[in-house]
């Protein structure tokens, strides 16, 4: 499937990686729409070509390991070396970790554009207790975190979160069989839980086009973790908000969530890099995915951008694609 | 009656090259076959004046029938609208029309689905400026383009194919091509004698028209 194309290389060629998720795929049209011809496209995911929608438009495909398996890393970079990959794009948080690993360990060219090259960072991002804990320190309000096996009076108000996940998963203690011991305090942690609506705040910044911009995106209705109704808005509270996560944590195209907490809005994740949802405020005019690959080339964001006019609903629902004719 | 201009939609005010072009690879790739290189040559065949077949057939594809056929479903899917953007002068020029006094715009497309139209057109912010959107069956483009512009009578139909040279002069109105879109100046210089036009330029200053 999908077999090598031999095209001649472009001007940018480009790594999308976990390349079937939703918004992977949003970022091979922005390519495709945005730069044309002057773009070759390289998409990788565990699964195969067959399953992967945007397979359908990209030059060449990869199977690759999944993330959390140790081959993931020699694969990704002989992919990177045989195609002369210059822009990588991660989509799922363990991958921009391993990404930003390997570009400290200098394995990676280090002309490579990739949006989070500190580790850090991407671990802080990735893991909710330290997403809590810096945020805590930051003065920016976060509900109240910490690991699962340190006493507390359970009022009925915590849940159980995987401390790196994503999907807004979480577990209710009346659903929990047993003890919590059968929870490693390494992967696990208690959170208070916070109150509905869930909003997730789309964000571009670039400090050397003095560009930023940003929208609200309430998650009206959810279907296996990702937003399919939406009302997008603006919102001056979560503005400052965002403007202070994308300065203190140079992250130019990324979003975070919040939710209600003792009625002022608390940050409960932060995700650097678009979101599933993110293609929901392109229908509204707003393009994160193409002003991303912007920041990154070093243009200017600001063309990708019409801003909302009013209050607007967007809603979503499924394509159908033949992946073998 | 105030004076109106009329637009076509793909290959006028909104890109149609990247859409037409990776509908043709997604197909190729769900095939297996191994001839994307064979996109850009395709794409310029149909820039002069060959049909999505045609221009299959002449790049030495023996399926070329099953191939467009698939390929003029799969076209009409709303996702692929996604690979579509406005030209850059599009909305400014939409926007200088809009402000100078009086002047109509309506955009009339050949188009499956006019719901589709709609959304595609609020999503580029062209609803902010334009009269009406009139969407007609691209299987009867020409007849049916026809019969509006002799009802709106606009001082030009702006376009971008010999279907829209069609439509305006059979029905009497001054045509202009754009060479941007989905025909070459060349091609459309064959068609007949027409006004060509890289952009929408021409239309800067309206008092010239």
């Amino acid at each position: 499937m999908h077999l090598i194309m031999n095209r001649k290389s472009k001007f940018k060629t480009v790594l999308i990686g976990s390349s079937g998720t939703a918004n992977a795929f949003s970022s091979v049209l922005a390519l495709r729409r945005n730069w044309n011809g002057d773009v070759k496209i390289v998409a990788v995911d565990s699964n195969p070509g067959n399953l992967v929608t945007s397979s359908l438009i990209c030059d060449n495909f990869y199977q690759v390991p999944e993330t959390c398996k140790p081959e993931f890393k020699d694969a990704i970079i002989q992919i990177i070396k045989k195609e002369n990959i210059d822009t990588y794009i991660p989509f799922i948080d363990e991958e921009i970790f391993v990404l930003a690993l390997l570009c400290k360990q200098n394995a990676l060219n280090r002309d490579l554009y990739l949006q989070v090259k500190d580790p850090d960072i991407a671990d802080l991002c990735n893991d909710k207790l330290r997403t809590f804990e810096w945020l805590s320190e930051m003065n920016i309000l976060t509900p109240q975190s910490f690991k699962i096996d340190r006493a507390f009076v359970n009022d009925g108000r915590h849940v159980i979160k995987r401390r790196k996940g994503y999907g807004s998963k979480i577990i209710r203690f009346p659903e929990i069989k047993g003890d919590l011991t059968q929870y490693s305090p390494d992967d696990y942690i208690i959170q208070y839980e916070c109150e509905k609506p869930e909003i997730t705040i789309d964000v571009c910044f670039d400090p050397k086009h003095s560009f930023f911009h940003y929208v609200c995106r309430e998650r009206i209705e959810t279907k296996g973790g990702v937003c399919t109704k939406a009302r997008l808005f603006f919102d001056r509270s979560l503005e400052k908000i965002a403007y202070t996560l994308a300065e203190k944590l140079s992250l130019n195209s990324f979003c975070f969530q919040v939710m209600n907490y003792k009625k002022d809005w608390a940050v409960t994740d932060i995700n650097a890099r678009p979101g599933a949802g993110t293609g929901m405020s392109v229908a509204a005019g707003m393009d994160f995915f193409s002003a991303m690959f912007a920041i990154l080339w070093e243009e200017d964001p600001a063309q990708y951008f019409r801003p909302l006019q009013k209050e607007t609903f967007v809603t979503r629902q499924y394509s159908d694609f033949i992946m073998n004719i | 009656m105030n004076p109106t201009i009329v637009f076509d939609l793909d290959g006028t005010l909104i890109t149609c090259e990247s859409k037409q072009k990776y509908v043709l690879l997604s197909l190729l790739n769900a095939m297996d076959d191994n001839t994307a290189e064979n996109l850009e040559a395709w794409w310029e065949l149909k820039r002069e004046g060959m049909n999505t077949e045609k221009a299959l057939t002449e790049l030495g594809y023996s399926d070329a029938k099953s191939i467009a056929d698939q390929w003029k479903r799969e076209i009409e899917k709303y996702v692929w609208g996604a690979l579509d953007k406005p030209f850059e002068d599009s909305l400014p020029t939409l926007s200088y029309l809009k402000g100078s006094d009086k002047i109509g715009i309506i955009i009339l497309t050949g188009r499956k689905c006019k719901y589709q139209v709609r959304q595609i057109v609020n999503s580029y912010g062209f609803n902010e400026y334009i009269d009406d959107l009139i969407v007609v069956d691209p299987y009867r483009a020409v007849e049916k383009k026809s019969e509006y512009l002799r009802k709106i009578k606009p001082f030009v139909y702006v376009g971008d194919t010999e279907i829209d040279y069609l439509s305006a002069t059979s029905s009497g109105v001054r045509f202009v091509a754009l060479t941007r879109g989905q025909r070459s100046r060349n091609f459309l210089r064959k068609v007949g004698n027409m006004q060509t036009e890289d952009d929408l330029k021409f239309l800067n200053n309206i008092n010239h028209l």
